[in-house]
């Protein structure tokens, strides 16, 4: 039997140690609703909350079109999607649709530097499978600043309008000091194994 | 990823098949496929359907379901139960993104019907 995992790692990039690791049980609602949206075709009307909170109708792609509202790729300096962090403690709810407090990209007290957010081409390994998502993180904000929580946003277009989807939170437990003058990388697995 | 098949397609959406070779995350296609249609050994597919994932109790579930009938003159066991997905680029693809063999196979009598159901959950 396959199984499907997610799973949470924080490496410090200045010495390569891995600090936090955990299997993640942090799939939101908007994940499976955006699941289902691309599967079946559907309109949703007003069905959706995305990451302000308000109900969103995302309209059937034609079926030729790209899938829209998957992507995560955000550039360097973006904080709208891709991997976000938080200073929020809330524990998780598969209901959550935003990140509790976050951390602002930036070089002010409080600020990480976000870089982009990248990941790597799904690759076979002798007991499974798998691919990345991953970001980089620099704090250069003069102070220490713990992250306790981290998401990863998707966004979608409808050409007029740019929205964003909470799909996933997670909690760390005791939090992730981030020293001033430090790096970190924030790495999401997915992967399947026998 | 589109797996809303119309009823009478067996090249994505919730299908079935025989074969019961152990599941591997390597599988890229169904072991031995039922076709669609009324001639011995087949059966008739209908539309694939779904449930928009909502809150229960703390639970979320994106449901998928397709009935499956026999209209064949004999009876047929599934062994296999997959999900396909039809991808759209330059081409149309299709792909195999769930393979699982039954943990004891399922016989559908001439003349019977069975729900296929696949249910992706997240729990608080």
């Amino acid at each position: 039997m396959s199984k499907l995992r997610l799973t949470l790692k924080i490496i410090d990039l200045d010495t390569g140690k891995i600090d936090y690791e955990r299997e993640c049980r942090s799939w939101d609602i908007q994940f499976l609703q955006m699941l289902y949206f691309v599967m079946s075709n559907y309109t949703l009307t007003n069905q959706i909350k995305d990451a302000t909170g308000t109900l969103r109708t995302l309209s059937a792609p034609a079926r030729n079109d790209i899938p829209r509202g998957q992507f995560i790729a955000a550039g360097s300096g973006v904080e709208a999607y891709g991997i976000i962090l938080g200073t929020g403690v809330g524990a998780e709810s598969a209901l959550d649709y935003q990140v509790g407090t976050i951390i602002n990209h930036g070089v002010a007290g409080g600020n990480l530097f976000y870089g982009d957010t990248g990941g790597t081409t799904g690759y076979e390994f002798p007991a499974g499978g798998q691919f990345e998502i991953h970001r980089n993180f620099s704090n250069v904000s003069g102070g220490a600043i713990t992250i306790n929580e981290v998401c990863i946003y998707g966004y979608y277009t409808t050409g007029a309008n740019n929205w964003y989807f909470c799909f996933c939170r997670d909690v760390i437990a005791g939090g992730e000091a981030v020293a001033d003058g430090t790096n970190k990388q924030v790495r999401f697995t997915i992967s399947v194994d026998n | 990823m589109d797996i809303a098949a119309p009823a009478g397609t067996v090249t994505y959406g919730l299908v079935v098949g025989t074969d019961n070779t152990v599941e591997s995350f390597m599988d890229y296609k169904m072991g031995s496929l039922i076709s669609h249609g009324v001639g011995l050994g087949n059966l008739q597919y209908g539309l694939v359907q779904f449930i928009f994932p909502v809150n229960v109790a703390g639970t979320v579930s994106l449901i998928v379901t397709r009935i499956i009938s026999n209209g064949s003159g004999a009876p047929i066991t599934v062994k296999e139960a997959g999900i396909y997905c039809k991808q759209y680029g330059i081409a149309t693809y299709y792909f195999c993104l769930v393979r699982d063999v039954l943990g004891a196979p399922v016989t559908i009598n001439d003349g019977d019907s069975k729900l296929i159901e696949y249910i992706l959950q997240t729990v608080n």
